[in-house]
């Protein structure tokens, strides 16, 4: 730890005080009279002129930032949210509509759980997949209960032999629509 | 013609007048008053801002809000004679509120106002050994302790004097000085460490014999853009 004297300490202070510009003349000549006597404060003095030059040129080009915000913003900030005369009513309304969506809902959602624990009908026969296409069946078939599922399945002639418009295709030869002839230069 | 000269003679007026009479002017409803504060001080606030932020919209709200507090605050504000204090203290509260989350990375403070000043005059090397020194004594800056580059940000770039920042930090004249003493070697340890800035007026000093001064110390304080 370095020791210093009352002087010293005094000089310690003033050099902030120095470099704000908030120091009268005389101190300041009292300043510049004690650092011609002591290195220490000679160079505490240097030193802090030095950094105080660099962060006055370093802050410079920030001092000229400036901003376009106009004063009409603050009075927008300013602005109270219009109020509807309507406003309560609106929010009765909508609470309103809101209790009555959550009472069905909680009312459906007891109706299904006491129905699914009563006794009745046997559950369906689960779903059975047949080409993609789920179809419910009856496992018990009789002569009440049948019907048909009928898949119409297009088929659709050679891609060459839609090409050749000379080649017709026979009418009749399945359901599907006759497709038109489509010339080769259009598929390009 | 005539109702524009009427417009910049009022506007003349309004710079002639002080703070005080602005602030009471816009208690009474003078909307132009309060136009006037905003224009006077808004630059220094958004500096400010721009300077804890790092984001210059974020100084834009800044600003914003800080005179929106003011609007809301003008039946019980007294300034005595400058609103300056008043206003870089809620703006200094509002920046630290807004003050990037850990882990957000943002531009340093440098990129952040390099598209908003244009470059001064002067030949590319002078320019890119500005632009280095600035680099680097801004890194040295951010590395200080929040109420050393408070009163750092303060002086330097919002020109405050002693007083003003003691108001605006809401502590005695006395803590200030030594913040500032204490971030003056901070910087001035960081700085040492790049010699190329040219910032060793120390080393030619103890070049010199006996180490001891013939003549006073002239220094010369950096003018700075006060309002």
């Amino acid at each position: 730890m370095t020791l210093m004297s009352r002087s010293c300490r005094i000089a310690q202070d003033q050099i902030v005080a120095v470099l704000a510009g908030s120091v009268d003349l005389r101190d300041r000549r009292a300043l510049d009279a004690h650092a011609a006597r002591c290195y220490r404060c000679a160079d505490a003095l240097r030193d802090a002129v030095a950094t105080h030059v660099a962060l006055g040129r370093a802050f410079a080009p920030l001092r000229a930032a400036h901003t376009l915000v106009a004063p009409g913003r603050v009075r927008l900030a300013l602005r109270p949210a219009p109020a509807s005369p309507f406003a309560p009513l609106f929010g009765l309304a909508t609470r309103l509509a809101e209790g009555t969506v959550a009472l069905g809902v909680s009312a459906f959602i007891l109706s299904s759980a006491v129905a699914g624990m009563a006794p009745g009908e046997p559950a369906p026969a689960p779903a059975e997949q047949s080409d993609g296409v789920a179809v419910h069946v009856s496992r018990s078939f009789d002569d009440t209960q049948f019907f048909y599922r009928w898949v119409r399945i297009g088929r659709y002639a050679p891609i060459n032999d839609l090409l050749d418009p000379s080649i017709g295709i026979p009418r009749g030869a399945d359901d599907a629509d006759t497709p038109e002839p489509v010339r080769e230069s259009a598929l390009r | 013609m005539k109702p524009k000269k009427a417009q910049t003679r009022a506007g003349e007026a309004d710079e002639a007048r002080s703070d005080r009479e602005l602030v009471y002017a816009a208690r009474d409803g003078d909307t132009r008053a309060f136009d006037a504060l905003f224009y006077r001080h808004r630059d220094g606030i958004f500096r400010l801002g721009l300077a804890i932020t790092k984001d210059p919209s974020a100084a834009d709200e800044i600003v914003v809000d800080t005179f929106a507090r003011a609007h809301r605050a003008l039946a019980r504000l007294e300034p005595d004679d400058s609103l300056r204090p008043w206003l870089y203290r809620v703006a200094v509260n509002l920046s630290y509120n807004r003050r990037p989350r850990k882990g957000v990375v943002l531009s340093p403070l440098e990129d952040a106002v390099d598209e908003k000043v244009t470059s001064d005059e002067g030949s590319p090397a002078n320019l890119a050994e500005l632009a280095e020194l600035r680099r680097v004594v801004l890194a040295a800056v951010d590395l200080l302790g929040p109420k050393h580059r408070l009163v750092v940000v303060l002086h330097y770039l919002n020109g405050l004097n002693l007083a003003e920042i003691a108001q605006v930090v809401d502590c005695p004249i006395g803590t200030v000085k030594s913040r500032l003493h204490y971030a003056l070697r901070r910087l001035r340890t960081h700085l040492s460490a790049h010699p190329e800035l040219g910032l060793e007026p120390r080393a030619a000093f103890m070049a010199s014999p006996g180490r001891q001064r013939t003549a006073p110390l002239i220094v010369e304080p950096v003018r700075l853009d006060r309002r």
